[in-house]
């Protein structure tokens, strides 16, 4: 596929994803579902979430399965300043961004030195001892019982009583992702990553310096992801170190990305609403009662979405459309 | 001179798979680095363009000290490599591909495509330009191995093997591009197994044999050489 022939294709992905942006807009002035409007606040952050994940992992090829160690990093930041130093979550968050530029550097140093599973493995170590350091330093972080923050709304406190602030900030995150996203694809940043993805011994013999590549692009995906973690922290109100550091986050974060496209803009977004609407439609219709019911009947969507669009959402759904309109046709 | 190759070796563990090579390349030439499977021709193209770091020796490009530089910096500086198995960046398209090597000159998008249009009219791959580089053919991407070295503008090219395995009338395109190049300014070292296109291309024939040079001459001279004869060409090469 080109990078520049496709200009209506690019055009049909900016429409989807502005139309996406205005609906999720539109659900807290439009209705008092509560329901609806948390689950649109979940599905910006996973979609901001999956986007920062992209920038490492889809535009650099560096499958990360370690990011919920950015993410609760940037949740613990800004939590725990505000708790011991009554610090702002605003700079909390800028605090925990920071901090996670310098942990990220761990995971880069990994980055030039393995590759593949290797890498994947060591990010997995990173995030879970990130987890144990949570869960061990009690007087600290309060273990496993988890910080609360108190609610307290305002502007300053990063707290909000009804739910149109957190979409609209939830939006700017996500649609801040989505311009870097379309940025980088087009520049020239993007196209070194895009061969260093396809063949890292070819791109260095065309002058492309991987190393400082896999550096800055992994620094860039923990920034955008510590900014997700603290948002999560202020509106959920309360972190602890078995969910913010968990696998099951990390995973969360690259599938959404993978079934929605690796290294397009939209795909992170497309991802991000098909399994969150998932998981809690299914968990709203089929969780309780026969608990672990709504996960079989989610694990085989994600079989059967991977095997009809292995390549995502963005490339697989335009695809399968034409496919099933020309099967319709013949049958006409 | 260019390049300047002094007493390199290179070693895996026990083998010493080049031992102490010096031969040196001068701005506007043409040379051959020949010799059996084995030999290390490949193991000093590594050296050379900063894949594999020497055990030993020295490497000078254009008046500065080279050795075990990143291949990346090397490359900046106007050295680059083919690979002998070809590796293009499958899942993009033959322009896009030229293009990221483009990009290691200029920054700006429309540059990069104007200079990778320019790349694909020089070795005549303009009719695959949208094509995935995964769908073409050998002869091809051995061309597109060509386009995207060239696209990073540079002074001297190596040339694994790019006419292994081409049908005569692809082999007559990549000796004349090649002799393009040439003429066009750049420097190029090359290793080749065609024996007639080294031969009627090199001015000059460095011979590797059990990673030790045997000998170094014009190709008239290389063609009757016992010693080259004895390890690699098995018989007395005719020049027309």
């Amino acid at each position: 596929m080109t990078m520049r022939s496709f200009g209506w294709h690019r055009a049909r992905e900016h429409l989807a994803a502005g139309a996406l942006f205005a609906a999720a807009l539109l659900v807290p002035l439009a209705t008092d579902n509560l329901f609806l409007q948390d689950a649109t606040i979940f599905i910006l952050l996973w979609a901001g979430l999956a986007g920062a994940w992209n920038i490492a992992g889809g535009f650099a090829g560096q499958l990360s399965l370690g990011h919920a160690a950015f993410f609760g990093l940037g949740a613990y930041t800004s939590t725990l300043l505000k708790i011991h130093l009554g610090l702002s979550p605003w700079l909390g968050m800028l605090c925990g961004a920071g901090l996670v530029v310098a942990a990220s550097g761990f995971i880069a140093f990994a980055a030039t030195r393995l590759r593949g599973p290797y890498f994947a493995l060591v990010t997995i170590a990173f995030a879970a001892v990130m987890q144990i350091v949570a869960a061990r330093w009690y007087s600290f972080t309060r273990g496993n019982e988890g910080l609360s923050i108190p609610f307290d709304p305002g502007w300053a406190n990063f707290m909000f009583a009804g739910k149109l602030p957190w979409t609209v900030i939830a939006l700017c995150y996500v649609v801040a992702i989505y311009a870097l996203a379309t940025w980088i694809k087009r520049s020239r940043l993007g196209y070194q990553l895009a061969g260093m993805r396809e063949d890292d011994d070819a791109a260095q013999a065309l002058g492309i310096d991987t190393r400082s590549l896999k550096v800055l692009s992994i620094a860039i995906s923990a920034f955008l992801t510590a900014l997700g973690g603290t948002f999560y922290a202020q509106y959920v109100g309360f972190v602890d170190p078995t969910y913010v550091f968990s696998i099951d986050l990390s995973v969360k974060f690259a599938l959404m990305c993978i079934i929605g496209g690796m290294g397009t803009a939209l795909g992170p977004i497309l991802g991000a609403v098909l399994i969150t609407a998932l998981e809690m439609g299914l968990r709203a219709k089929w969780g309780g009662g026969r608990s672990g019911l709504y996960l079989i009947v989610y694990g085989a969507l994600l079989i059967v979405v991977v095997r009809v669009m292995p390549e995502g959402l963005v490339a697989g759904l335009p695809q399968t459309v034409r496919r099933w309109s020309a099967r319709a046709s013949r049958a006409a | 001179m260019l390049l300047e190759v002094d007493a390199i070796s290179r070693r895996f563990g026990g083998l010493t798979a080049v031992s102490a090579v010096t031969f040196g390349v001068s701005e506007g030439e043409v040379v051959g680095l020949i010799g059996p499977n084995g030999a290390g021709k490949t193991t000093l193209f590594n050296v050379i363009a900063g894949a594999l770091p020497p055990s030993a020796g020295r490497i000078r490009f254009a008046d500065s000290d080279i050795t075990a530089k990143k291949p990346h910096l090397i490359c900046r500086h106007g050295l680059v490599r083919t690979f002998q198995i070809v590796r293009p960046f499958g899942s993009l398209s033959v322009v896009d591909n030229i293009v990221i090597g483009a990009f290691t000159r200029v920054r700006d998008r429309h540059t990069a495509y104007a200079a990778a249009e320019r790349a694909l009219e020089a070795t005549g791959l303009a009719r695959w330009r949208d094509a995935l580089a995964r769908s073409l053919p050998i002869g091809l991407r051995k061309r597109l191995e060509v386009a995207r070295a060239l696209a990073t503008r540079p002074r001297l090219l190596l040339l694994d093997e790019v006419m292994n395995g081409l049908n005569p009338t692809e082999l007559t395109e990549m000796m004349a591009l090649i002799r393009e190049l040439n003429a066009g300014g750049i420097t190029i070292l090359l290793i080749e197994h065609v024996m007639a296109a080294v031969m009627s291309l090199c001015g000059r024939i460095v011979v590797l044999h059990h990673g030790e040079k045997i000998a170094e001459a014009s190709p008239r001279e290389i063609a009757r050489d016992p010693r080259v004869i004895d390890a690699y060409l098995g018989e007395a090469y005719l020049i027309e």
